[in-house]
């Protein structure tokens, strides 16, 4: 049944040319009758001329071979892309299989046996190679260190403050904004105030642990811990900075126990010039007559004539008695030694 | 399809180069100028180019030769077209950058006899702004449908839905543009 609705609602389909032959024919037909229709189709050949005039740019070939060298460019390097995960896939895929079999209990033996031989060969390789007689090649292969330039430093010290920001347990002490920064150039100074536990591993020939305990054994608050860093230290070598620490804990600090632990190693170390002031020192004001004694006696052993005038000032002046006896005794050998 | 062609896809599934440099040679004007109409910016233009022949090269073996080879190209230009629009990139009017010398404007219609420069730009400047005003499933039919000739069922095939829902869409874009253009 055609009624105006029903042409109406092919109008749109007439117009975009969608109705066949007869359908065609029928809605002309309408369409010399309808004005309603008649004017909707003119409004609609208006908008067509209207888009007649849509920009509409043809590409150049040179901008067509441009995108299509860039998709070439893609493609390849997703072959290659593809190609380098097929390759991982297989090795991937061989490790797999061998851990597979070599985990199973009965191959367990036959696994450790083959480490064993891989070991020595490479032991063997290594050792014939010469490279154990490079010490830069040893050094780097034991410890990694590289030297930082300026904007490493910059860039490690950054990275350091955000993880520590992050972290918590830091306040930020002081913001200065200086001269640096006269010229408008955004260059502002930020310092920031620790307070975060960090623990470092390391052995003993460590120099961050050397430097870690060598602090601790002066400045750590708790006795236990300064003792524990006195006696890690005495298990390493004597030099200058393990000396003044030394030193520094007999002269300062006011447990006896660990003055004495830190002169008890002190003693086992080769006397030099600082070491037989500190003796001198020590033999004079400590307030342990055990510790002045052995210092005295460490004056006695290490020492020339130059410690005649301390063993005679302890000698005649000392409140204490033992002491005195000591330095006498002492005196007494310089002079049957002369 | 024409049995060079065919010969041509067997040879991209293959994985032969040069056979799809054939094929972007022989359909590149077609798409990028398309993919033009889509995203009316030049550069925007030829992404939407260059992800689409990629993707035509990597789902080249899902091809079944069951519709044109052009068809199937024009669906997944279509679907990278929604994609396009879905990230909301630069929807700007055609912008006239770098590239613009690349492009050779051409009027739609050649025996049209208004050649006044001055009123052709500001026409289409007015006809850009009223295609942006459609949403993107109408524009992309109104431009397959108005610029491409396609047939409704055509572009129900390439977008993979019904004619019915093509019409909706057609009709409504026509509606809307015949509203933004024909006011006066």
């Amino acid at each position: 049944m055609n009624t105006h609705k029903a042409f109406k609602e092919k109008l749109l389909l007439y117009f975009y040319g969608e109705l066949n032959a007869v359908e065609s024919k029928l809605f002309e037909q309408h369409l010399a009758k309808c004005t309603e229709c008649n004017g909707e189709i003119n409004r609609l050949n208006e908008m067509k001329r209207s888009l007649q005039f849509m920009s509409r740019p043809v590409p150049r070939s040179v901008l067509i071979e441009r995108a299509n060298a860039k998709v070439m460019n893609t493609i390849r390097q997703t072959k290659q892309r593809k190609l380098r995960w097929t390759i991982t896939g297989l090795l991937d895929d061989i490790l797999n299989t061998f851990t597979s079999i070599f985990a199973r209990p009965q191959y367990q033996l036959v696994s450790i046996g083959v480490t064993f031989i891989i070991g020595i060969f490479v032991g063997k390789l290594w050792l014939s190679s010469g490279l154990r007689h490079d010490p830069g090649m040893l050094a780097n292969f034991v410890n990694y260190q590289v030297a930082l330039t300026d904007t490493e430093k910059d860039q490690f010290q950054k990275a350091l403050a955000n993880y520590l920001l992050q972290s918590g347990g830091i306040e930020i002490a002081e913001l200065v904004q200086g001269s640096a920064d006269d010229d408008g150039d955004g260059l502002v100074e930020v310092n920031i105030k620790v307070d975060k536990d960090i623990a470092v591993k390391g052995g003993l020939d460590d120099p961050t642990i050397l430097n870690m305990l060598q602090y601790s054994a002066i400045h750590e608050k708790d006795k236990t811990r300064r003792m524990r860093a006195i006696k890690l230290l005495s298990k390493t070598p004597q030099n200058p900075n393990n000396e003044a620490t030394m030193i520094s804990v007999i002269l300062n600090d006011a447990e006896l126990e660990i003055r004495n632990l830190a002169l008890s190693t002190l003693t086992t170390y080769h006397s030099n010039d600082q070491i037989m002031d500190a003796y001198k020192t020590i033999a004079l004001r400590d307030s342990s007559t055990d510790i002045r004694s052995i210092a005295i006696d460490q004056l006695y052993k290490n020492a020339d004539k130059s410690i005649v005038p301390i063993l005679a000032l302890i000698a005649s002046n000392d409140s204490d008695e033992t002491l005195r006896n000591v330095a006498q005794r002492y005196l007494d050998r310089i002079v049957e030694n002369q | 399809m024409d049995q060079q062609e065919i010969e041509i896809i067997e040879r991209i599934k293959k994985g032969d180069d040069v056979a799809f440099q054939q094929i972007m040679s022989k359909y590149g004007e077609r798409v990028m100028g398309l993919a033009f109409h889509f995203t009316k910016n030049y550069q925007d233009a030829e992404d939407l180019y260059q992800e689409t022949f990629i993707k035509v090269y990597r789902n080249i073996e899902s091809f079944r030769f069951e519709s044109e080879f052009f068809t199937w190209v024009y669906r997944i230009l279509a679907n990278q077209a929604f994609n396009y629009y879905r990230k909301a990139k630069r929807m700007t009017i055609v912008d006239p950058g770098e590239d613009d010398y690349l492009w050779e404007t051409l009027p739609a219609d050649e025996s049209s006899e208004a050649d006044q420069a001055t009123l052709n730009s500001s026409l289409r400047e007015e006809i850009d702004r009223a295609l942006m005003q459609l949403s993107s499933q109408q524009r992309i039919v109104f431009i397959l449908k108005h610029y491409e000739g396609k047939k409704i069922k055509d572009i129900a095939s390439i977008l993979d839905c019904t004619e019915g829902t093509v019409k909706r869409y057609l009709f409504r874009a026509t509606h809307k543009l015949q509203t933004i253009l024909v006011k006066a």
